[in-house]
């Protein structure tokens, strides 16, 4: 019985239940979209530094371009723990005309005046090897000639570290961050040489060590990701971005709580029938919450498929491209509040429409 | 007057009967975060960082930006000192040498040329640091006055004798200002993105606004059915159900905007006791997305006061 109802309602409404799913669809890719875009403007330096995992080591500062820390300082207090690896950068935001390029610095053997040019920065800049950038150094208000000579990956511009540090204005010695990596008892011991005990934070992904120093002390404070550490200090908390994309991205679903009812409404007629052949009221609230979960299931689905194949949402911010980064397990926020709105209209309806 | 008498009648059926609420629950989203997304701290609060940044920075753009801007060439030219010489590219600034150096803090000294030369601080040692260089450029020679040395590894020549037909201009600007401009760039594009959002979603809520004013066009059939028994005539009847669908619409999107500026400010109040937090900025958006948001409801309420005619 059950199944025949859930068949009878699905094929004579069927551009009903057709019309509330695109609606559906829709409303759940919006959400999706909101969350992402958030979310990947959670993980900004992380996306232009290409830093995904290891323990991040950087100073205290208005952004880690303009962050300092001092090589042999780090050496000094990793140099007793064993199975770690340590690579140094130096970042320098340089203009080129009116956007703003990381110009970081790479182990590799590049001579003088040759950069290495993301290739999405060589795309969106409409370089090619061979061209020059004239750029302007925000530090010692200097112009420089870097020379194409190459490509490397992402959205940023590599050059030799005498090359960066000449154009950041600092001497020898000074990085802005260092990424340590290895063993997490060996991240363990670097945590603690750095002067912070690990406490809730995992030893596995990324984590972040941002240097402060007090007096004649050294500090460090721990975070989860490398723009959260600085987004703090700009008054911003990473914790209520979230929760403030969560609100847009349930608030954007809120109208499958009304198409629920909607639905429900015009399918009055054939539930009458239903009753009239002695289903009950519950059988028939049963059969709106069975459907509500496949719609709204179904919805889902469909609006992930778009969202990982329609990029129509992306920001650009300076040439750098974000796209709304993968969902992951904030996808079931979507989910829950999607199916909860959309089946609970449904049988709210259902029941009052028998009733 | 027959019609105003419909109106009248529609509308207060509606409000007794809570209709209204109907129409809050379809639009209440779209407005609700239009008005609560535009009205984020602005990043020119980011302007108190950025107090201390009053080093000027020369900036070559192709398009005249903020600042005083100079017609700009790079060249690559040879510098000659007696029997040395070395080839080097040459920055050409056609502009007065003694105030463009100094507001870039190249040089401490008066210089009276009226074109200088700033070396790259290698070539100026190699060249056993000279006064005066000769600058071959395009086979044109001549000896410029050198006004001190830099870190970059381009030559500096500001003249304002040299006319230079270019496309490009050397701009000099606090960079202060520069930064601020790149943060406001930033700004800018994140609203266009959430404006484009905004009105995907506004036009995706279609259908639900839809619902929601036939849903109201069908529980006010018993006063339709009263008033077209009462002489009203359909076309009459069309009207007078369009203008209380649009004017309920009007209240609520109104209503809803107002609840979200309060609900910004209240929020805002709430986290200041938490975090440091800059004030919320209502932006122009709001003003320019509101009429779409209404224009919307009217287009919809014109398909469903067809439902008023049917109905009776």
């Amino acid at each position: 019985m059950l199944l025949v109802t859930y068949r009878v309602l699905l094929t004579t409404r069927i551009r009903v239940f057709a019309y509330s799913l695109i609606v559906l669809t829709l409303l759940s890719w919006l959400s999706l979209v909101a969350l992402g875009l958030v979310s990947s403007l959670l993980w900004l330096y992380e996306g232009v530094f290409g830093v995904g995992e290891g323990l991040v080591i950087s100073s205290r500062g208005f952004s880690p371009l303009t962050a300092l820390v001092y090589r042999s300082e780090i050496e000094s207090r990793l140099a007793n723990i064993s199975g770690i690896t340590v690579e140094y950068y130096l970042v320098a935001p340089v203009l080129l005309g009116d956007k703003v390029l990381v110009l970081r610095s790479t182990s590799s053997n590049l001579s003088g005046d040759c950069v290495l040019v993301g290739i999405d920065m060589a795309r969106e800049l409409g370089v090619t090897s061979g061209d020059y950038l004239l750029v302007s150094s925000l530090f010692t208000s200097e112009v420089y000639y870097l020379e194409v000579c190459g490509y490397t990956s992402g959205y940023v511009v590599e050059g030799s570290y005498d090359l960066v540090a000449r154009i950041r204005g600092v001497s020898h010695g000074y990085y802005s961050y260092a990424v340590v990596r290895g063993p997490p008892e060996a991240l363990d011991k670097a945590l603690r040489a750095l002067g912070v005990e690990p406490g809730e934070y995992k030893l596995a992904g990324l984590l972040v060590a941002v240097l402060s120093r007090v007096g004649n002390r050294t500090r460090a404070a721990l975070y989860r990701a490398l723009t959260e550490a600085y987004i703090s200090g700009l008054g911003l908390q990473r914790d209520y971005i979230l929760y403030f994309a969560y609100t847009v991205a349930v608030a954007s679903v809120l109208g499958s709580l009304l198409l629920g009812l909607d639905v429900a409404r015009r399918t009055s007629s054939v539930l009458g029938v239903f009753r009239l052949v002695g289903a009950s009221r519950r059988h028939l609230t049963l059969v709106a919450v069975l459907l509500g979960l496949a719609l709204s299931t179904i919805a889902f689905t469909a609006s992930l498929l778009l969202y990982r194949h329609f990029e129509i949402f992306t920001l650009n911010i300076q040439g750098y491209v974000f796209k709304p980064a993968e969902p992951g397990v904030l996808v079931l926020v979507v989910y829950s509040v999607l199916t909860l709105l959309y089946t609970l209209g449904l049988a709210l309806g259902v029941h009052r429409e028998v009733e | 007057m027959e019609f105003l008498v419909a109106v009248n009648t529609l509308l207060v059926t509606a409000i007794r009967r809570g209709l209204y609420t109907t129409i809050l629950a379809s639009v209440l989203a779209p407005v609700l975060l239009l008005v609560v997304l535009f009205s984020l701290p602005s990043t020119s609060s980011l302007e108190y960082f950025l107090l201390e940044q009053e080093r000027q920075v020369l900036v070559v753009t192709t398009t005249k930006t903020s600042g005083d801007c100079y017609s700009a060439k790079l060249v690559e030219g040879l510098l000659v000192v007696n029997t040395s010489s070395l080839r080097a590219h040459i920055l050409l600034i056609s502009a007065e040498s003694s105030r463009v150096l100094r507001t870039l803090g190249l040089t401490r000294g008066e210089i009276n040329a009226t074109s200088s030369l700033i070396l790259p601080r290698d070539v100026y040692t190699a060249l056993e640091k000279p006064r005066v260089v000769r600058v071959v450029v395009n086979n044109t020679t001549r000896d410029y006055t050198v006004a001190g040395f830099w870190s970059s590894n381009i030559a500096l020549l500001v003249s304002s004798e040299v006319a230079l037909d270019s496309s490009k201009y050397a701009c000099i600007a606090p960079r202060s200002r520069v930064l601020l401009g790149v943060i406001e760039s930033a700004e800018s594009s994140l609203l266009s993105t959430a404006e484009l959002w905004i009105l995907v979603l506004s036009f995706t809520y279609l259908p639900v606004i839809y619902t929601a004013q036939k849903r109201v066009v069908e529980s006010l059939s018993t006063s339709l059915r009263v008033l077209a028994n009462s002489g009203v005539g359909p076309r009459s009847l069309y009207f007078s159900t369009l203008t209380a669908l649009v004017a309920l619409h009007v209240l609520v999107v109104l209503y809803v905007c107002a609840l979200g500026v309060v609900l910004v400010y209240t929020a805002w109040a709430a986290l200041s006791y938490v975090t440091v937090l800059p004030p919320p900025v209502i932006r122009s958006h709001v003003a320019s997305l509101i009429p779409v948001e209404l224009v919307l409801g009217v287009l919809v309420a014109l398909i469903t006061s067809r439902g008023a005619v049917k109905c009776c």
